[in-house]
């Protein structure tokens, strides 16, 4: 069929390439965890000669990074629960009600989405500065729903306007209400979609760095993302295997996820951008 | 009273309506609403308002200076230097994310061993946190890290660099590390878009005798466009209004090279505390990206309409 035989050598030269440059960088920062000073920078080696798990020790002892880990960890759970919870009701009333038009509010909630953190993020702390919600985590996270929430709208949505309403007419003769219907005819065919929405969720929230830098101050509630930051801005005393140490350790949930949910992660990917 | 059938062949089906949907409708609608309300529409109407007013934290009681905040935005060098800066940002990490993914694309459309996983690792530079990718590439290209170590023993420099701390290098080392993190976006979806291409297209065009690099300019390029700018499109948008990659990497410096509208919105608001300058900034920047939203829209709507024609 397709006459790619003598292309065969070239595709396995660019997907070494691109292996290469997709991997090669994390395994260059999780060895530079484990390597001493010398074999980083004066002679360093492709595999490190021992592991070294003193950066790790350092950072445990020095800073909060274990508790930062776990605020950032549970604070996108719950965001990413309400996300979801908001967004998958939200965007199936989209594509079933005929008095609204579901076009324009998912354009409208598009629109949103392009609002940048670096635009809202004055006017949302004044605001909960004024309802004593800043430095608390429950103000974290509403902070995180203004990115969230408009993206999941919008990809639910386009989950939705893909299951067939046949069911759902099914469900109607057969006497059930629409909650009934929604929570246990819709939703469990939607949950590819669901769980795809929830892993990007997820992700766009423990990457967060604007608003828990803006909005926390006591350090006990920081963010892994704003540790690692401010780690990095210690002028003359940066050193790189603690900094390494701890962005291997704010990768391993976003591997974790990968190694589970890849299947989700991918197909997430696909709707996310491009409707 | 006797109620008709729920559905009659013929008759129109979605005229049927659950008993309870006004309230489903209000539970699934209002509280999304009200959420929205509260932490988008009205920071953004606050940030109109606040660009109204002389507000300096530093100086005393805000005065009302009306349209004053705008005019002295549009009358700065510096504004307009961080607007060119992220039109050349957005444009240079657009163009070489997509030229990336298409390649990236191309060659995970074909068969071979270990495509699966290769599928799905190329997606990681994507998801992993900005900061990480930061540490990650400021430690790669530090000047000494293992870029100049590479570059110096091929003999590609005569010293060891500092690619992020030179004004001459800084912009392109940002385009480029901010390719490597979105480059997956463009190939997964260009992916997608070469997978719904019908294999008979090809064999036909093999049978007519057309070679690869004829196949893929007139056949898969023309036929993958609606896709290609809808990614562009999003893609050069979401540079333009990005703030934490290169405000981590080099916080708009050296000197201005990397200076972009968002730091300079951060550096007004929360370095010199002008909230009202700062607002104003921030209000010309959402202009600007809805009017490129807008742009979107209609170039998605048009390319669909070639897409089904």
């Amino acid at each position: 069929m397709k006459d790619t035989r003598s292309g065969i050598p070239f595709v396995y030269l660019g997907a070494i390439l691109m292996l290469v440059i997709t991997v090669f960088p994390f395994y260059w920062m999780a060895t530079a965890s484990v390597k001493p000073y010398l074999e980083i920078f004066v002679k360093p080696s492709l595999f490190p000669r021992q592991l070294l798990w003193k950066y790790y020790q350092e950072i445990f002892m020095t800073t909060n990074v274990v508790i930062h880990m776990w605020n950032s960890l549970w604070t996108s759970l719950v965001a990413t629960g309400l996300t979801l919870l908001l967004a998958s009701m939200t965007g199936y009333t989209l594509t079933r009600y005929e008095s609204i038009s579901g076009e324009l509010v998912a354009r409208f909630t598009l629109v949103t989405y392009m609002v940048p953190s670096i635009v809202l993020i004055l006017p949302l702390f004044l605001i909960l500065k004024a309802v004593g919600l800043t430095d608390t985590y429950f103000g974290l996270i509403l902070s995180y729903l203004t990115s969230t929430l408009p993206f999941a709208i919008w990809i639910m949505r386009s989950y939705f306007l893909t299951i067939p309403h046949t069911m759902e007419e099914a469900a109607l003769i057969d006497g059930a209400n629409r909650f009934q219907t929604v929570f246990l005819v819709v939703m469990p065919q939607a949950l590819p979609g669901l769980i795809s929405t929830a892993v990007f969720v997820f992700i766009l929230c423990w990457g967060e760095y604007l608003y828990p830098l803006i909005l926390i101050a006591t350090d006990s509630r920081k963010t892994i993302s704003v540790t690692l930051a401010s780690l990095a801005g210690g002028g003359q005393n940066i050193n790189i295997g603690q900094l390494m140490a701890g962005s291997t350790l704010a990768t391993l949930p976003i591997l974790v996820l990968f190694l589970f949910l890849q299947k989700y992660l991918i197909r997430g990917f696909a709707a996310g951008g491009v409707d | 009273m006797l109620s008709k059938p729920a559905v009659s062949i013929g008759a129109k089906p979605r005229r049927q309506r659950f008993a309870d949907d006004r309230i489903f409708f209000l539970v699934s609608f209002a509280p999304t609403m009200v959420v929205t309300a509260t932490i988008i529409f009205l920071p953004m109407v606050f940030i109109l308002y606040l660009s109204l007013f002389n507000r300096n934290l530093l100086a005393g009681a805000p005065v009302f200076i009306g349209l004053n905040n705008y005019w002295d935005a549009l009358h700065d060098p510096v504004f307009w230097l961080a607007f060119q800066n992220g039109m050349i940002y957005s444009f240079g990490s657009t163009l070489l994310s997509v030229v990336a993914g298409l390649l990236a694309a191309l060659i995970l459309n074909e068969e071979f061993k270990g495509r699966g996983f290769l599928r799905s690792a190329v997606v990681f530079p994507y998801v992993v946190p900005t900061i990480v990718v930061v540490l990650l590439w400021k430690f790669m290209f530090n000047s000494r890290g293992v870029i100049n170590q590479v570059l110096f023993e091929m003999g590609i420099v005569k010293q060891y660099t500092s690619w992020l701390g030179d004004q001459r290098f800084s912009m392109i080392t940002v385009i480029l590390i901010s390719t490597w993190t979105w480059f997956p976006f463009a190939a997964i979806n260009l992916l997608a878009g070469l997978q719904g291409i019908p294999i008979i297209y090809y064999e036909a065009a093999a049978l007519d005798g057309a070679g690869p690099i004829q196949r893929f300019f007139s056949l898969t390029l023309p036929l993958l466009a609606p896709i290609l700018i809808v990614v562009i499109l999003l893609r050069s948008i979401w540079a333009f209004r990005n703030f934490d990659m290169i405000f981590l990497l080099t916080r708009g410096g050296p000197l201005t090279s990397t200076y972009i509208l968002p730091i300079l919105i951060y550096d007004e608001t929360f370095g010199k505390f002008r909230l009202g300058y700062g607002s104003a900034v921030a209000t010309l920047l959402i202009l600007f990206l809805s009017l490129s939203t807008f742009v979107y829209f209609a170039a998605y709507s048009a390319t669909k309409k070639i897409a089904y024609d």
